[in-house]
């Protein structure tokens, strides 16, 4: 897949788990394989370049806290520009999706 | 991946080594070093051996170069060279003038004296000042103010010691009241986003900022500091309001109307306004400063273009002496002209007739005077591109703190420089401003580099230091 919309989609989807609570890096990996049913398995290191440039935009905010593990944690919160940013993101999604149906409709059932 | 990123330390040491703000390291190195530990962890819960479970879960984290080049393209110091650029123009016209433009042995001394270390401050503040905020804020307020309320108890001292003629302290603070009319904006700035949601406090930052302006305008007319301060003050408070920064916009909008009804209504403002809008209205004797604005007025008005000013000793005679306005019968005034103002018809220059006792509050147009109007088209439009450029930089910082002080900077800076040019245009506002880099001054110089190199600190760390999360934090 091109990059840009790998790009576009794993910080979608990490913008939208992060909607539902907040998490701390390792969590949202494992909220997102479970989630995926196992489909989405990321080099897990390459979540946190992601995490610091929606950081960087304003969409999450992160706070140190203690985990239920009793660790200390790095946990990302959403924040309002994130949500305007994740409605956006799923906008320019749906199009994508569409586009490539239509391209596969038409070749494979046209 | 290569054999020698299999240990975590490796790994880690890879990823560090690409970001080059040392700094952010220690920070992004615990964060994966967590996020290993905790896959290592669910490794042994399944049953593999530590060594296996480490190997297996640094290779599934990526390569490390990669990881940490992209987060170094996120996270990484910055500069503006254009404005960098821009900002070594305008302190190598200052320092030029101070050598070209000073009279005396001591004011070359002064200007020498205020630039290099001025330099050297504006330097150590761009490297050093936003981290050391965002660490110290509370202990950095704390002694600001505690070092105004001496001032304040010192400038009432001898303010009544003026009016009541009893020993007073000889250190004279009031000549430094411009100078913290400048720094306590940054201060305020402070204090009102730790309590941007706690009503109580802000009624006491704002009705305390009110008290300052009625006392500044007791101890001394200085209306001109007091607008500084309170445009700026205006401004940012304005703009937190913009970006949606309180919590409840009702308890900040009465008392910021409160500051600016204070402002006019102070008992200078009528006077000092009139002089500002119609110098000629209250022009009396050629020893007032509305009367070196209409001088001004005349003289750029019969500037060339693309050459400097040439007048005939006749007319330079009539400038000088104060004929050109008075008429003939002013020669009466002769006797009162400051003494060294020696000069005759057959030695006159331009220099002489120039309100030179303000030299540097005419810097602007004393150059339009001997290089014609394009050279002061030339300056405005450099010391233009600046301040546009301080605002775009700070429309990119991303610190709610770090934004609003640094509105709060660029805003003293800017009323400074507007109120300098009206000035070199014939129209000033109660006394005197700088102008920032260039003109004039010994603390004012340094201070306003401290104004400058806090907006060029806050810029240059925005993306690595990140201002601590506190929702409900107060003073």
């Amino acid at each position: 897949m091109d990059k840009k919309y790998m790009a576009l989609g794993t910080s979608m989807l990490v913008l939208k788990l992060l909607e539902q609570q907040e998490m701390y890096g390792y969590q949202i990996i494992k909220e997102l394989e479970c989630q995926s049913r196992q489909v989405f398995q990321l080099q897990e290191g390459t979540l946190y370049p992601i995490l610091h440039s929606l950081e960087q935009q304003g969409a999450v905010t992160s706070q140190q806290k203690t985990a239920d593990n009793g660790r200390m944690r790095k946990y990302y919160h959403i924040t309002d520009t994130g949500r305007r940013l994740l409605q956006t993101k799923s906008e320019e999604w749906q199009v994508y999706q569409q586009a490539v149906n239509t391209v596969l409709g038409g070749v494979l059932f046209g | 991946m290569d054999n020698q990123t299999t240990s975590s330390d490796a790994f880690l040491d890879e990823v560090a080594g690409q970001i080059s703000y040392r700094p952010l390291r220690p920070a992004v190195v615990q964060e994966l070093q967590d996020h290993i530990d905790d896959r290592i962890s669910g490794y042994e819960e399944d049953g593999l051996s530590r060594s296996e479970a480490e190997k297996k879960a640094i290779a599934g984290m990526g390569d490390p170069i990669v990881i940490g080049t992209e987060i170094n393209a996120v996270r990484h110091v910055r500069s503006n060279p254009i404005l960098i650029m821009l900002t070594a123009i305008l302190i190598l016209c200052g320092f030029l003038s101070a050598a070209y433009m000073r009279w005396t042995p001591e004011q070359y001394v002064n200007g020498y004296l205020y630039y290099l270390p001025g330099t050297a401050i504006l330097i150590l503040t761009s490297l050093y000042s936003y981290p050391l905020l965002i660490r110290h804020w509370r202990r950095i307020l704390h002694i600001f103010l505690s070092a105004l309320l001496l001032w304040v108890a010192m400038a009432i001292l001898q303010n009544l010691g003026w009016k009541y003629g009893f020993n007073r302290p000889s250190y004279l603070p009031i000549r430094h009241l411009y100078h913290i009319a400048l720094l306590l904006g940054a201060s305020l700035t402070i204090a009102i986003y730790y309590s941007r949601n706690r009503p109580d406090k802000l009624i006491i930052i704002f009705a305390a900022s009110a008290g300052w302006i009625l006392l500044c305008s007791w101890i001394a007319r200085m209306e001109s500091a007091i607008a500084v301060f309170v445009i700026s003050f205006t401004g940012t408070t304005l703009y937190m309001m913009q970006r949606k920064m309180f919590s409840k916009v009702r308890f900040i909008t009465v008392p910021l109307v409160l500051i600016i009804v204070t402002f006019l209504l102070l008992p200078a403002q009528k006077d000092t306004f009139r002089e500002f809008t119609a110098p000629e209205s209250t022009t009396q004797s050629r020893l007032q400063d509305t009367y070196n604005g209409l001088l001004i007025q005349e003289l750029l008005f019969r500037t060339p273009t693309t050459e400097g000013l040439s007048l005939t000793p006749e007319e330079l005679m009539d400038y000088g002496i104060g004929t050109w306005y008075f008429g003939s019968s002013y020669d009466n005034h002769k006797n009162i002209q400051p003494p060294y103002l020696h000069y005759s018809k057959n030695t006159v220059t331009l220099w002489d007739i120039l309100p030179q006792h303000y030299h540097n509050n005419y810097l602007i147009a004393t150059g339009i005077f001997m290089f014609g109007r394009l050279f002061g088209a030339i300056l405005l439009a450099v010391i233009g591109s600046f301040f546009f450029i301080i605002f775009r930089c700070i429309s990119r910082i991303r610190g709610q703190l770090a934004a609003c002080v640094s509105v709060n900077c660029a805003l003293c800076l800017l009323t400074q420089t507007l109120m300098y040019i009206a000035g070199n245009f014939g129209y000033q506002y109660g006394t005197f401003t700088n102008l920032p880099l260039i003109s004039e001054g010994r603390v004012s110089i340094i201070v306003n580099m401290l104004l400058l190199g806090f907006i060029f600190s806050a810029y240059r760390y925005d993306k690595v230091v990140d201002e601590p999360i506190s929702y409900h934090t107060a003073l």
